[in-house]
């Protein structure tokens, strides 16, 4: 599977017009075509295709990501550089939507067609049609620029050279903005998930059964149809992973975080294959173990699904 | 038509039917509501909306027509998106028909393409396709369509594997039908609908991928989209808001238009069942 | 969001007469300027090398030209338009084989050690004239640097090498790195290309990849009492929209290369304590030139392109386009460059009707479709300018009859298909003029550059007259007889067209006001900023 995604992404760098040679003299506002040779042999952009790939699948054996062209450091550097950022901001988002988003689902979902339900219903459609890059430079220009309550781009005040918990509240103020408008709209996508899973709830038998019963209100809602309604959810979560992954592409280069979207953009105009097979790659893996965990919660969550049964 | 008509009676169904129904109008007639090529310099730049009754809506940076360029960009949104979903499900109706069907090694394999696509971020990937082959319309849709294939793809193998089982095609098999007959008279007709109903959540995605591409700079420059008329307006977002405003409203308008739409097909399915 | 921020603003406005009526004077002084601060500064690139010795490009310079020096600068007061930097003077011999640096003594490196004569020799020659992309042409025939004594550096060429060239590159080619940690290593893989160590008056401290770099003050820096400021602090912020704001949130506190973008500076012009300085881009002049492939049949007929010059209002690109930080142009030299600019070559007014005819005339009549020939147009993506004037010229074309079809592909996309596949029929291209026509402006139109060099003629265009020209004028010694060579150059290329030249821009810096000995010279924003202060 792995071995796929290395192909398609070796294939489609290779389609390219234009190659990191041709990227790098750019940047320097000119070169004569010896340098440009030069070069293209250093890089070993000379040899064939199949050799190049076989050189880096061999070289991926023995976890060797490779050498960047573009920023001539290795590529695992990099990317264990700027992968803590993306993780930090995709981490707090995706736990800040799903807790609110969850919560407001159940909120909305525990009196179908009320008229909370309906405010609740509206306002999450529309959130989630905002795009998130628009949504991100309104907030910024609110809150960073014209209120001035919290920084407008970065990851942590430049050189400040604070430590401990005085940086770990530095980090978090300039995560506000970029954390608020990726979870803005992944809340209203989970609140709306959460809605319309705990409708399907309430008209099951065991609910039914429940209510004839005369159980309270609040607890059917909380034991039994809001913890039926998560396990969509839950799958949705895992789902969701590789899309936020890739929203924060936009969001990363509007708030200019060091992250791994922005690497990833840097590495598709400098035509850095190693790094941009390098950021797909780990990606990806991010991606499976993320689902990983996910089979696992969803096993703790749902009874039925048992040991014995492979994970969904 | 049984369909639509209970479409219609639910208020989202009804919402998004109308929302959508004059954006298509809107689109269509583009030409005759506003004449001429969008791009063109029509006035002086930067004018105020609701100043002048020739531009309604201002102009931009190079005096363009503003609302000649919404007009005009409900085209591109609404044929990129839709374009981009048939392609999508094309690709993946015959993926999954193909892996359900055939089973064994092939389907084994299918199976990891599918995965592959679905581990990696389609966001990254329509970015990665858009910038190294060049910005053009077909593009930006192979690019959207090739993230968002794998969902209805595993749908498909998924509805067909339960229905391959079922008595009419057992039947089918036993009167001598080939395969190829089966798969698409007995299983694709009864498979489709399900996966049908993915295509509004694809459409929806597929117009703000787009949007965003064009937002990176990645779109076509010899037509107008609101994901680059909202790129061209932020660089004067704090003196001419109106610029990234108007679009941006655009696209919220379409897109809820397109989930209000989906959510009364699910009523109306909901209803149909019960 | 409206009413509070009409309230703001009216509230600061009234404010701001005050200030600035108080703040002016201190900006004149330039010698009793305070010490000591940090000075935060807008960057966005991040270069791989950062040695200027082996890169002189702009983005290199903007952050190494803080910690590497050349042997003179560029001045406004200056003879010859410079200033002494590692060099107190320079002479030429009249035969044009040699010229005599005289070298500052006193000098240190950042690791103590002295700097002399040697360390120019071997910066010339080991990597000014064999790596540098600027200094493989303007040293292609230096033969020999002889040092007499630590304060001598002789220059000796095989071939007459113009002296005026020499001296117009001083500032953009010579950067002197220190022979001690280059030699006997790989120059190209030297940390030191990273970790850089130089002369100037702030040392290279610290670089966190995609978020800063930061130089701190050199306290042994030759110039005493300079360098001012304790600290510059280049903050990455690869996006131009994030500049205007975190200098106005005063995350920031200067902005150069029009990294605010120009339809911004309107309205930041308007707050209190931000200025807008469009001075010190004089010796980086961005020319807007129409690339032209003369492989297409119809442009290699000089009617369409006297057509295509008429066929684009000048007045436009620099009002609408440029909001006016720019000129027209008139021919390949800026008028930026008073030592070569010559103004009496043929001009081509904006002038719809003639353009028609020209093409009438070379027997391109408007088919039934109002369209007389399709071209494919291809906008260099790096400026916004750039692709702005890619949108109006498609405007302009189709106003004569003429479809355009614009390309767009991000930068190397567009290198590979312009300059090696020559897969373009127009192209719109931003070159610089820097400071004499040899370096980069003659290759733009001369033949037999080899495919795959950007920036040089790839349009196919050859005319023996005009490479004789250049041939000529890269050899002749004798600055007047030079000077007018160039001068004949000009003319030949305004009136044969193998490009367009459309417009001429410098950058526009904009700081706060506290930032003191901004834009003092030409060359400011890839100067050494020893004597830039902070007002506290």
């Amino acid at each position: 599977m792995l071995l796929i995604v290395i192909l398609l992404t070796f294939l489609l760098l290779e389609s390219a017009s234009g190659d990191a040679v041709d990227a790098y003299l750019l940047s320097i506002g000119g070169g004569d075509a010896t340098v440009a040779q030069s070069l293209r042999q250093a890089y070993g952009l000379d040899q064939s295709v199949f050799a190049r790939l076989w050189l880096y699948v061999s070289s991926l054996a023995r976890f060797d990501l490779g050498w960047s062209v573009a920023f001539d450091r290795p590529v695992l550097d990099l990317i264990f550089e700027r992968l803590p950022n993306t993780l930090l901001l995709m981490g707090s988002a995706t736990a800040l939507s799903f807790g609110l988003g969850s919560a407001l689902g159940i909120v909305a979902g525990a009196r179908p067609e009320s008229a909370g339900d309906r405010v609740l219903s509206t306002v999450s459609l529309i959130l989630y049609a905002i795009p998130s890059f628009w949504l991100g430079l309104v907030l910024s220009i609110v809150f960073a620029v014209q209120l001035r309550w919290l920084p407008t781009s970065g990851i942590e005040t430049i050189a400040s050279g604070k430590t401990g918990l005085t940086r770990a509240a530095d980090i978090a103020s300039h995560l506000v903005l970029p954390v608020g408008a990726l979870a803005l709209i992944y809340t209203a996508l989970f609140l709306r998930v959460m809605r319309a899973g705990m409708a399907d709830v309430w008209a099951l038998d065991f609910v039914l059964f429940a209510r004839s019963k005369g159980l309270s209100r609040s607890r059917i809602v909380l034991r039994h149809v809001a913890r039926n309604a998560l396990l969509p959810l839950v799958t949705m979560l895992g789902l969701q992973s590789a899309a936020m992954l890739g929203g924060s592409v936009v969001i990363e280069s509007i708030f200019a975080v060091p992250g791994f979207g922005r690497l990833a953009q840097e590495a598709v105009s400098g035509r850095d294959a190693p790094l941009l097979m390098g950021i797909i790659l780990v990606s990806a893996v991010l991606v499976i173990c993320i689902n990983l965990v996910i089979d696992l919660l969803y096993a703790a969550l749902d009874p039925r699904v048992g040991a014995s049964e492979p994970a969904a | 038509m049984r369909r639509i008509r209970n479409l219609m009676k639910t208020p989202e169904g009804m919402a998004g039917f109308g929302i959508l129904a004059t954006l298509i109008l809107v689109a269509l007639f583009a030409p005759v509501l506003s004449p001429g090529d969008p791009l063109r310099i029509a006035g002086d730049p930067l004018l105020a909306p609701f100043v002048d009754p020739a531009f309604p809506l201002g102009t931009d940076r190079l005096g363009r027509d503003v609302l000649a360029g919404i007009i005009h960009g409900t085209r591109t949104s609404l044929a990129v998106g839709i374009a981009a979903a048939i392609a999508a499900i094309a690709i993946g109706l015959c993926v999954g028909l193909a892996a359900g069907f055939a089973g064994g090694l092939v389907e084994e394999a299918l199976m990891r393409v599918i995965d592959a696509f679905q581990i990696v971020p389609s966001f990254l990937l329509a970015l990665a396709f858009v910038s190294v082959i060049g910005a053009s319309v077909p593009v930006v849709v192979l690019a959207i369509a090739l993230g968002a294939w794998a969902d209805p793809a595993r749908l498909t193998r998924a509805q067909v594997l339960s229905i391959r089982e079922r008595d009419y095609v057992a039947a089918a098999r036993v009167i001598g039908m080939h395969p190829v007959e089966i798969a698409w008279k007995e299983i694709l007709p009864n498979a489709l609908p399900p996966v049908l109903a993915l295509s509004a959540i694809i459409v929806a995605a597929a117009i703000l991928t787009e949007a965003a591409l064009s937002f990176l700079g990645l779109g076509d420059p010899n037509i107008v989209t609101w994901g680059s008329m909202i790129a061209e307006g932020r660089n004067v977002l704090r003196s001419s808001p109106s610029l990234s405003i108007f679009p941006g409203i655009a696209l919220v308008v379409t897109v809820i238009g397109v989930y209000l739409l989906s959510e009364g097909f699910g009523k109306t399915l909901a209803g149909s069942e019960a | 969001m409206t009413i509070a921020n009409l309230s703001r603003r009216t509230f600061l406005q009234a404010g701001a007469g005050l200030l600035a009526s108080t703040a002016l004077p201190t900006l004149a002084r330039a010698q009793d300027a305070p010490s000591g601060g940090r000075l935060i500064v807008a960057a966005d690139s991040e270069p791989k090398n950062l040695n200027p010795a082996i890169v002189a490009s702009n983005g290199v310079f903007f952050i190494a030209s803080k910690v590497i020096e050349p042997l003179a600068e560029a001045s406004f007061e200056g003879k010859d338009g410079l200033s002494p930097r590692l060099a107190t003077s320079w002479e030429g011999s009249a035969d044009g084989k040699s010229v005599t640096f005289r070298l500052r003594e006193g000098v240190k490196w950042h690791d103590g050690k002295p700097f002399t004569s040697a360390d120019v020799a071997y910066s010339a020659l080991n990597i000014w004239k064999p790596l540098q992309n600027l200094g493989r042409l303007v040293f292609a025939n230096l033969e020999a640097v002889d040092t007499p004594d630590a304060a001598t550096a002789v220059f000796r060429f095989s071939k007459p090498t113009p002296f005026q060239l020499i001296r117009n590159a001083l500032p953009v080619v010579s950067s002197v790195v220190p022979k001690h940690l280059y030699e006997g290593t790989d120059i190209a893989t030297n940390p030191a290309n990273v970790k850089l160590v130089g002369t100037g008056p702030f040392k290279f401290t610290e670089y966190k990849p995609g978020e800063y770099y930061r130089l701190t003050r050199n306290a042994d820096y030759w110039n005493k009492g300079e360098p001012k400021l304790d600290e510059v602090i280049f903050r990455v912020l690869p996006d131009r929209a994030g500049a205007g704001a975190a200098l106005e949130a005063e995350e920031i506190q200067l902005a150069a290369f029009s990294a605010i973008p120009l339809t911004d500076l309107a309205r930041i012009s308007k707050v209190p304590d931000i200025k807008v300085i469009s001075k010190g881009y004089e010796a980086l002049t961005y020319q807007l030139v129409l690339e032209i492939n003369h492989r297409r049949k119809e442009l290699a007929d000089l009617k369409v392109r006297q057509a295509i010059a008429h066929a684009i209002d000048k007045k436009f690109v620099v009002d609408t386009i440029f909001l006016g930080y720019a000129a027209a142009s008139t021919g390949p030299v800026p008028k930026n460059a008073p030592e070569f600019y010559d103004a009496s070559v043929p001009a081509y007014d904006f002038d719809v009707a003639k353009a028609n005819a020209l093409l009438d005339e070379a027997g391109y009549p408007k088919g039934a479709d109002g369209n007389r020939f399709s071209l494919k147009l291809r906008p260099a993506p790096y400026f916004n300018e750039t692709k702005q004037f890619g949108a109006y010229l498609r405007q302009a074309l189709a106003a004569i009859g003429i479809d355009a079809q614009l390309v767009n592909a991000d930068s190397a996309a567009h290198q590979k298909a312009v300059y090696t596949d020559h897969d373009f029929d127009l192209a719109v291209a931003p070159p610089v003029f820097r400071g004499d026509p040899a370096i980069s402006t003659t290759i733009l139109v001369k033949s037999g550059t080899p495919a795959g060099v950007p920036f040089s003629n790839q349009g196919g265009y050859e005319n023996k007259e005009l490479d004789d020209i250049i041939a000529k004028a890269a050899e002749t010694v004798d600055t007047k007889a030079r000077t007018d060579l160039y001068k004949q150059f000009q003319k030949l290329v305004a009136a044969d067209l193998p490009l367009i030249n459309v417009a001429e821009w410098g950058f526009i810096t904009v700081a706060r006001d506290s930032v003191l000995n901004v834009s003092n010279n030409p060359r400011w924003a890839v100067s050494s900023w020893a004597d830039t202060a902070l007002q506290s």
